[in-house]
């Protein structure tokens, strides 16, 4: 196999060579797509459906194959130069430590959006509780019905549809004004109904899919230590200007984290079905 | 991330002799490009350290100068513990997490101001997007981590128990 191609389609009827089908499967469960069982070099219905599942946001017909050196395999390469599903290579630049920036000079205008504030115009994600330190599948019927999985551009998300669809534009222009951090991004997600960590009572505001905890080359940024990566300075502003709070902002530094902020949240309220 | 061990010099000194290790004076010099890129799949999967209890090491670390802390089963790395790769009497980089038959199974390497922490495969963090996944990471860091001070704590170096002990709470609450 060629070090950059598959050596045949992988997919529905394919010839799927094995270690062709690896690198596939690695490559979608690196871009958050389901595989059952993981990547196993085996093609079978759970493989198909996640090539479905990833071709459906940029194909009218998804076929469910992926062939050597076509538009379903640039997409699903691009930014994974080694194939093995591991990020791009970091860049030290992007990866230098600043400190955070003041408060005054990020979040302009935004407001954090309170746990309680989200649990009164949402409700309890899980409705008969029993939430621990594990992401949990939400049981609210209403929060059910207004979720989305899909991919944003660089990672695929499972998170409220509008907080979704936003985000999507984000990345956008993330793409076309910061293209060098746009290739490292990454996610540890965006929905996870658990508890804040520590705490017998409050849930994390990533229980109804408003956040999301973003990677830079792999690495997630250490949360509580004042200081915050380059990379995610220059892609800050452009979050901010859709209306997303920074988390380098909270009391505790979290720099891998932003969030709908108060308007923004509103106006996703609205949107709901 | 602050590294309280720069006033730690002495205790530094013995620790690199019993891996018992005292507070890593230079953490903070961590090289995350190091842990990206495999130049070969497999070449890291090989086993190091002594004979007594051999362990396998992180994707990109030179395997000369690492020292596993924790426990061992039959000449191998078993448990939670820590990982340390060592430049002199600098750390230059830290797993924290559980190791199986002396390969790397689950947890976190520490970078200058970040983490990269998962599951691991040949010594490589596996990108499975699972949440999950992380949180468990994180908590298996953050076990090895105190599972470390205990060490220490027994073993009469207090200082270092304390700086493993905090270095737990921070990894414990690095997910939300």
């Amino acid at each position: 196999m060629a070090a950059s191609d598959l050596s045949a389609p992988v997919g529905r009827g394919a010839a799927n060579h094995r270690p062709d089908v690896l690198v596939v499967q690695k490559l979608l469960l690196a871009r958050g797509y389901a595989i059952q069982g993981g990547a196993d070099g085996a093609c079978g219905d759970s493989t198909v459906g996640a090539i479905v599942d990833f071709q459906s946001d940029f194909l009218r017909k998804p076929d469910g194959v992926v062939d050597p050196g076509g538009t379903t395999w640039r997409a699903l390469s691009a930014g994974y130069p080694d194939l093995t599903g591991k990020p791009p290579p970091p860049s030290d630049n992007l990866l230098k430590l600043l400190p955070r920036p003041a408060s005054t000079a990020i979040n302009q205008g935004l407001t954090a959006v309170s746990n309680a504030y989200v649990l009164g115009k949402l409700g309890q994600p899980l409705l008969a509780g029993g939430y621990n330190t594990l992401c949990q599948e939400p049981t609210n019927p209403k929060l059910r019905n207004n979720l989305a999985r899909e991919s944003v551009g660089p990672f695929r998300v499972w998170g409220l549809a509008p907080a979704v669809q936003s985000l999507k534009a984000v990345m956008a222009d993330i793409a076309k004004q910061q293209p060098a951090v746009y290739a490292g991004l990454g996610t540890q997600g965006m929905m996870c109904c658990r508890l804040v960590r520590g705490s017998t009572t409050a849930i994390s505001n990533h229980s109804w899919g408003t956040a999301v905890d973003l990677t830079l080359n792999g690495v997630l940024d250490a949360r509580g230590d004042d200081k915050v990566f380059y990379g995610l300075t220059l892609i800050a502003p452009i979050f901010q200007r859709h209306g997303w709070f920074w988390g380098a902002g909270f009391r505790t530094e979290d720099g891998m984290h932003f969030e709908g902020s108060k308007a923004l949240f509103d106006t996703w309220v609205a949107a709901l079905k | 991330m602050t590294h309280p061990g720069k006033t730690w010099g002495p205790l530094w000194a013995a620790a690199v002799v019993c891996s018992l290790a005292g507070p890593a004076q230079a953490q903070a010099q961590a090289q995350a490009q190091k842990a990206t890129v495999p130049q070969a799949a497999d070449q890291n999967h090989a086993l190091s350290g002594p004979a007594r209890c051999r362990f396998a090491v992180p994707g990109g670390w030179d395997a000369s100068q690492v020292r596993w802390t924790g426990d061992c089963r039959a000449g191998l790395a078993q448990g939670l513990g820590t990982l340390r790769a060592l430049q002199g009497n600098k750390v230059l980089q830290v797993f924290y997490g559980r190791l199986k038959d002396g390969q790397l199974e689950l947890g976190a390497i520490e970078l200058d101001g970040g983490y990269r922490a998962g599951r691991f495969d040949n010594g490589w963090v596996v990108q499975d997007g699972e949440r999950n996944t992380l949180i468990q990471a994180f908590e298996a860091a953050s076990d090895a981590a105190k599972a470390v001070a205990q060490r220490y704590q027994a073993g009469g170096n207090p200082a270092s128990a304390r700086f493993y002990r905090q270095k737990a709470t921070q990894l414990a609450q690095q997910m939300d």
